[in-house]
């Protein structure tokens, strides 16, 4: 169990189809411009990091693969992200969200047992028997790598967990709806080391069959868990490559600076 | 700098002297109240020799013939209660819903200050428009069968118009207490505004509606003098349906007292009908705390 999590073997981005594609895309809150002319392809079945410092827009870009921009009054956009080949923001955006599911930096299971959190999405799309409902329970938390732990205790609150399994629940809870992609905004920022080992290893193992975005303030969360880095500077997207080429060998001053840690 | 007036340790020393006392004199307060209404109110039971059980079971409350049966009055008292909560419940909460999930600057800019200004309105001026509105249309819509209008329905409906803002403004505070986080997370899942609102929000904020609700239903059930008003208030036999006029146990307080002798048996009847009615609203207080406590323990 303490076993560290080790870097994994990065895999090629670049003879992948993307499942989400960015076109020339403008986002203003209200008259501010968060996002200017952003063009970026996110390859299917990998996990893809977006970094950079503190105000750029990763948040942005990563909660408009979802559309929770439109919860922001006064959010205006222009270009086209298309999902699937198709154009997210001419789809029904709950259908969307059901393929493109999010963790956030705060783990927010609701205030309910385990097993109604993760049965919480599924539910509100089709009726569910009794034995449906446990294999989707085991299932997700199998996957979040959080059944070990919880299995005797389904029907106890959620917010009884520590920080790391309440995440992990909120992972699983995530996957319940199978997505296609998950979107995660620094997902360990809240939590200890360990915990945050775990999930990293989650997120590696996820991407197998799953496309992973994350959002990280962490280099080395970066380099451990992405198979492609983007870095954003006051909300232009600088450069994106393969993490290790980005790592080793960045192309523009703006990322060399921010690797070497000259701003964050 | 200005002198001190007192050194700094006897400065303390007045402020803990002050503060205690004010907490003794609330304390003594309270404790003295319980004392006067229980010791007045037992001795309608230990010093006239009324029996308790035919006291709380009995279906006559002639206090003028010495029958002191106060069935009909609790009866009265829960049915306006329960009928005020049963019209108030469905429009606070739909309206608390609509300003917290729907409209949010509409509603802290005009709709709440609305329904502060409402629960400033005295109960007197509630009982009078009763009077006019709500009896006459008790006349115009059940006709001969509603008398002159006065009962347990026109008392239900102006004492759920009475508690509406108080029970709107509760539930609106519990509904915006209910964290960002788990709309988000409801969103995220694909869920709609109304799955959200009906799945998780009304479910994380029910201690909280609970509490307002039952806010509310104490409020309905100590108010004296709207209901008396337009409840009748003669009629001292258990009610024979929603449109008779009845008494409550605060209309038949209110309405006995001008006629009783200190000390007498009547007197004392009335006191213990005082003690009933702290007793109930004890009890309301304590299923609002054990709510509270519960609400706690879920959320860890
Ligand atoms: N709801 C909003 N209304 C107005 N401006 C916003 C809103 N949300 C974000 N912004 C602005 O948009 C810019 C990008 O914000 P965003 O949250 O995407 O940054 P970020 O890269 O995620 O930063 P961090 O690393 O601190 O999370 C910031 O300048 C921020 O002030
Ligand atoms: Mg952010």
């Amino acid at each position: 169990m303490e076993k560290e999590f080790t870097q994994t073997q990065h895999r090629s981005v670049t003879d992948v189809s993307p499942v989400i594609s960015v076109k020339h895309f403008n986002l203003w809150y209200t008259d501010f411009q968060a996002l200017k002319d952003i063009s970026l392809d996110i390859p299917e079945h990998r996990a893809t990091a977006f970094i950079g410092p503190s105000g750029c827009g990763k948040s942005t870009l990563l909660r408009t693969f979802n559309r929770m921009c439109d919860f922001v009054e006064g959010v205006r956009t222009e270009g086209v992200v298309e999902f699937k080949g198709q154009d997210i923001f001419k789809t029904d955006a709950n259908a969307l969200r059901v393929h493109v599911g999010m963790v956030f930096q705060h783990p927010n299971p609701f205030p309910m047992s385990i097993r109604e959190n993760i049965l919480y999405g599924p539910s509100r799309m089709k009726r569910l028997s009794r034995d449906e409902g446990d294999q989707i329970v085991e299932r997700c938390l199998t996957r979040a790598a959080l059944w070990d732990e919880v299995k005797d205790k389904l029907n106890q609150s959620g917010l009884g967990l520590s920080g790391g399994q309440q995440q992990r629940l909120c992972i699983a809870r995530a996957l319940a709806t199978s997505p296609d992609v998950l979107l995660m905004d620094e997902p360990t920022s809240a939590l200890d080391p360990i915990s945050t080992s775990m999930v990293e290893e989650l997120m590696v193992e996820l991407s197998h069959d799953h496309t992973v975005v994350v959002v990280t303030h962490n280099m080395q969360q970066a380099t451990r868990v992405a198979d492609k880095t983007a870095f954003f500077y006051l909300g232009q997207l600088i450069e994106e490559a393969p993490t290790a080429e980005l790592f080793s060998n960045p192309r523009e001053t703006r990322t060399q600076e921010y690797l070497s840690g000259r701003f964050s | 700098m200005a002198k001190r007036l007192m050194p700094k340790k006897q400065l303390e020393g007045v402020g803990l002297t002050l503060t205690g006392a004010c907490v003794l004199l609330v304390a003594l307060v309270v404790i003295a109240l319980i004392f006067m209404v229980a010791q007045q109110g037992l001795s309608a039971f230990f010093v006239d020799g009324i029996n308790f059980i035919s006291f709380i079971t009995g279906t006559s409350w002639v206090p003028s013939d010495g029958v002191y049966g106060a069935l009909p009055l609790i009866v009265t008292s829960f049915g306006v209660m329960l009928l005020a909560t049963l019209f108030t419940l469905p429009i606070a909460l739909g309206s608390a819903i609509f300003v917290v999930e729907v409209q949010p600057g509409f509603g802290r800019r005009i709709f709440q200050p609305l329904v502060e200004l409402l629960m400033g309105i005295p109960s007197v001026v509630y009982g009078l428009i009763g009077l006019t509105v709500v009896n006459a249309a008790m006349r115009a819509i059940f006709g001969e069968a509603a008398g002159t209008g006065a009962g347990i329905l026109s008392g239900g409906i102006v004492l759920a118009v009475m508690i509406l803002p108080t029970v709107t403004t509760l539930s609106i505070d519990g509904l915006a207490a209910v964290p960002n986080e788990y709309r988000e997370g409801s969103y995220a899942l694909g869920c709609t505004r109304w799955q959200t609102v009906w799945h998780v929000v009304l479910k994380s904020a029910m201690p909280s509606l609970m509490t307002a609700v039952i806010l509310g239903m104490t409020r309905a059930f100590g108010e004296a003098l709207a209901v008396q008003m337009v409840i009748g208030g003669v009629e001292k036999v258990m009610p024979a349906g929603l449109l008779s006029p009845a008494a409550t146990l605060t209309t038949a307080l209110t309405s006995g007292f001008s006629n009783a002798t200190t000390g007498s048996v009547q007197y004392h009847a009335l006191w213990a009908l005082g003690l009933l009615l702290m007793a109930m609203s004890l009890i309301f207080i304590l299923i609002i705390h054990l709510i509270g406590a519960k609400g706690a323990k879920n959320r860890g």
